[in-house]
């Protein structure tokens, strides 16, 4: 395996407990020390530690959810904008009312014999440009719950005015399309 | 964000000279600077919550242990007893491990030291979650993208506080097995948030 970033495992293993105490103290001193290429990434690491925290928080670090944590979600305060998507086809997006911190948009896939889905999101204009792996399925309905932080959905709408969603499945080791979405971004008003 | 690497290697030429800069800081500092104070502080508190993230687990007592720490540094700093400028870092350091021995003495003199000096922190709040929003939200998405394993190893890691041992047990898997999953997870995560925020205005 080769290290990509080595300062970056070096904070890990320093987090983790992997050192020794000499070796600790040692990498404690560097810490404080002004060497760039640590600095970096212990400012990289402290930010994505913190921001985890409040995504862990917010209950979106899966990008799939079931009914049931959708409802603990709204049960802690939250403010939970759940979505039909209904039929796999075009749809509008609508805006969203203001205050909402997680948008959850409900597939009603009817899905009983897969776990997870990946979603592959497709810009016209750059084609494929990210999977979101293994969201759940959820066992009860068979539906796919996709959530997001409110911050990131309206950030994917502004990004392009047509983004298509490929629900795919994993079934006999193969990847499947099992749906498509085509979601266009509100007109302006 | 700032995640695109320095050179590989600072040369001893560029490390005398980030002392020398950092000297100059901690005097302006000292002789009153309120603005030279705070960036002393946000550059060294990411080291800080480094250092008390391997010793704590909570975010909150993470988050307390650094604001005594630099609440300590900014006394030092407004009342002239750093000792030697270009070598502040160690100082912090130091200020750091006597925290960590006296955390419980310290716990009483927090009322006096906020009364005094908590104005020196008012830069935190706007390296707050809350106050990135888009970057917590590109976090998000790149989380999104790593197995949901991948996903879990990181919250027991990083937010949970956990050792790689006590993830290992908690999946049943090999501790070597769980370094691995950290390791790449964070390579991944840290070509995903270059690319997204390079890609940024």
């Amino acid at each position: 395996m080769t290290d990509r970033y080595p300062e970056l495992s070096l904070i890990d293993d320093y987090l983790s407990g992997r050192m020794s105490e000499p070796e600790r103290d040692a990498f404690e001193e560097r810490l404080f020390d002004l060497e760039a290429a640590l600095q970096v990434e212990v400012a990289f690491l402290d930010r994505l530690a913190r921001f985890t925290h409040h995504i862990v928080a917010l209950g979106t670090l899966h990008p799939g959810l079931t009914r049931a944590e959708v409802d603990h979600l709204r049960a802690a305060g939250r403010c939970v904008e759940l979505r039909e998507l209904g039929t796999p086809g075009t749809i509008t997006a609508q805006p969203l009312a203001p205050g909402t911190e997680v948008v959850v948009q409900r597939a009603d896939l009817r899905l009983f014999d897969v776990d997870s889905v990946d979603l592959e999101i497709v810009l016209p204009e750059l084609g494929h440009v990210k999977t979101l792996r293994e969201l759940k399925v959820d066992p009860s309905d068979g539906a796919v719950y996709a959530c997001c932080d409110a911050t990131l959905f309206q950030m994917a709408l502004e990004q392009s005015p047509q983004t298509t969603f490929r629900v795919v499945a994993v079934r006999d080791g193969r990847r499947e399309t099992v749906a498509q979405y085509e979601l266009l971004a509100p007109l302006p008003a | 964000m700032q995640v695109v690497p320095p050179s590989p290697q600072q040369t001893e030429q560029q490390q005398a000279q980030s002392w020398a800069q950092l000297a100059e800081k901690v005097r302006a500092a000292a002789s009153g600077d309120r603005s030279e104070e705070a960036a002393l502080c946000a550059q060294f508190a990411p080291a800080v919550r480094t250092f008390a993230r391997r010793r704590l687990r909570s975010a909150e007592a993470i988050e307390e242990f650094a604001q005594d720490v630099l609440l300590l540094v900014i006394q030092a700093l407004r009342s002239g007893t750093v000792a030697d400028p270009a070598r502040f870092g160690g100082f912090v350091l130091g200020v750091c491990r006597n925290v960590a021995r006296e955390r419980a003495r310290l716990r009483d003199r927090r009322d006096a030291l906020w009364e005094a000096y908590a104005s020196g922190l008012d830069w935190m709040e706007a390296d707050a979650p809350a106050r990135n929003a888009d970057e917590v939200a590109l976090l998000e998405d790149c989380l999104g993208q790593l197995s949901a394993r991948a996903r879990v190893v990181v919250r027991h890691a990083y937010v949970e506080g956990e050792s790689s041992q006590q993830i290992a047990a908690r999946l049943a898997v090999q501790e070597g097995h769980v370094r691995v999953i950290r390791h790449r997870a964070l390579w991944t995560l840290r070509d995903c948030l270059s690319t997204k925020l390079g890609a940024a205005p």
